[in-house]
């Protein structure tokens, strides 16, 4: 098995949970309604507990343990796509990303289910289920916000061609991406690219919000080699604050 | 020292500001009546309720609020308004007592819920076929158990309510392994005692 192909999968993976899990918490205690706030925190938290699980699995192929991977390494040792490292802005756009998001996140684990690595199968298999609660949770408001009033559609359609472009960042092919699929470690981007459409357009089609053409899109790719926007190394300092100025602190 | 870039740090001035004017009437998202099933053989019973637009949402947001911890194998949700609530029985008189019983079935499906203590919650007890509220109360009568007192009933036609669905079930897999959920899984005692016999020496 292509080892580094890989590991260069789990870190990515890995790291678009970590990246998008701390930045969904900063929503904590300001989301637009308490029983909102409480789902969206856990949602966070799950994706911060599923970079730990991706980050175990690399541990046992001999990489360093997982705190150190997530909070000592800078912004370009980090695999993930720039969409999950943007700043949260307005309820619109997180919600937006939530949604353009973890419906590829949900399907690249439904994928990996019959990966020939059995670590990673046995984790997609479990990891699926709360990911699914994530996905109903985000087409449930897209249906109910992309059919409300002026406000909320306007809001969500400009955030849906904001966040487009670095949406499809998500599906950036690794250098090792034939390997990984001929291994039948993973069926590969393209494929997850077109399982996403899918269910992004099943959805939209529901609402009053109007799909851009994907075709005439440039995806914001680089970050799953490195290449990141302004906004992730300031968060990186900050999440490593506690590490960074006592290494052996215990929490 | 970097600045701080969580926004609830930089908002924090938002709760310096002026008093808001209260919020109009008609600006709140109304309630529903949450019921949770804790495993799988066992009885749905009321947990309480979340606000919420709809239905399906009140299920999604009941999700996080009443099954975060342990386990939990189901939820419905109802709107708070489609409920029935009989009148309070005292002691050992059950509300049953002064109804009619009913035999003939009716057409909708309504569930049944009854509560047998005072302060306790609400229990799924049953569904009955009726044509009316008034209907599936005297039917309940007939067909269920009912031989303990019961003190109030809830009366909700089933196709209001959304229901976990068998192969959503499993977005509560993981639940039991969310240990880091629960106060006790930090060890913050054996932590501080631990520290402070290091200080010690």
């Amino acid at each position: 098995m292509n080892k580094e192909a890989l590991k260069d999968l789990l870190y990515k993976m890995a790291d678009d949970q970590l990246i998008l899990g701390h930045r969904n918490s900063e929503w904590i205690g300001l989301g637009p309604l308490l029983e909102e706030d409480i789902a969206f925190a856990s949602m966070a938290q799950d994706k911060v507990g599923q970079s730990l699980a991706l980050y175990q699995l690399l541990q046992e192929l001999g990489e360093n343990e997982p705190d150190i991977i997530a909070f000592s390494r800078n912004a370009n040792q980090f695999h993930n796509s720039q969409f999950v490292e943007l700043p949260i802005g307005e309820y619109d756009f997180s919600l937006m990303r939530h949604f353009l998001f973890d419906t590829a996140d949900y399907f690249r684990f439904e994928m990996l289910i019959n990966s020939s690595y059995e670590p990673l199968r046995l984790l997609a298999r479990k990891l699926k289920g709360e990911t699914r609660y994530h996905i109903m949770h985000a087409d449930s408001w897209i249906k109910n916000l992309g059919n409300g009033n002026d406000e909320s559609i306007s809001r969500l359609q400009k955030s849906l061609e904001y966040a487009l472009p670095y949406a499809l960042g998500i599906f950036e092919e690794s250098k090792m991406e034939e390997s990984l699929i001929s291994e039948h470690i993973f069926t590969g981007e393209i494929k997850l690219r077109e399982r996403w459409m899918e269910h992004i357009d099943e959805i939209l089609s529901k609402t009053q919000l109007i799909l851009p053409d994907l075709a005439k899109e440039s995806p914001h790719f680089g970050g799953r080699h490195g290449i990141h926007t302004e906004h992730l190394q300031p968060l990186l300092d900050e999440m490593g604050e506690v590490i960074n100025s006592d290494p052996t602190a215990d929490w | 020292m970097n600045e701080i870039l969580d926004p609830r740090f930089q908002r924090l001035d938002v709760f310096k500001a002026t008093h808001q004017a209260p919020t109009q009437q008609l600006d709140q998202l109304t309630t529903f009546e949450v019921f949770v099933l804790l495993r799988e053989g066992g009885q749905f019973q009321h947990e309480g309720i979340v606000h919420a637009p709809d239905v399906e949402m009140a299920f999604l947001f009941a999700k996080e609020q009443f099954s975060r911890r342990q386990t939990c194998a189901g939820i419905w949700t109802v709107a708070t308004t489609d409920i029935f609530v009989s009148t309070y029985s005292e002691n050992k008189i059950s509300v049953y007592d002064s109804i009619e019983t009913s035999h003939t079935q009716g057409k909708e499906e309504y569930k049944i819920f009854h509560m047998l203590k005072r302060g306790k919650q609400h229990k799924y007890a049953g569904t009955v076929k009726a044509n009316s509220t008034e209907h599936a109360f005297q039917l309940a009568k007939a067909t269920l158990d009912i031989s303990k007192p019961v003190l109030n009933i809830w009366i909700a036609k089933t196709s209001n309510f959304y229901e976990t669905s068998e192969e959503d079930k499993e977005i509560w897999n993981t639940l039991p392994e969310k240990t880091f959920r629960e106060a006790i899984d930090y060890r913050g005692q054996a932590k501080i005692d631990a520290f402070l016999a290091a200080n010690k020496k």
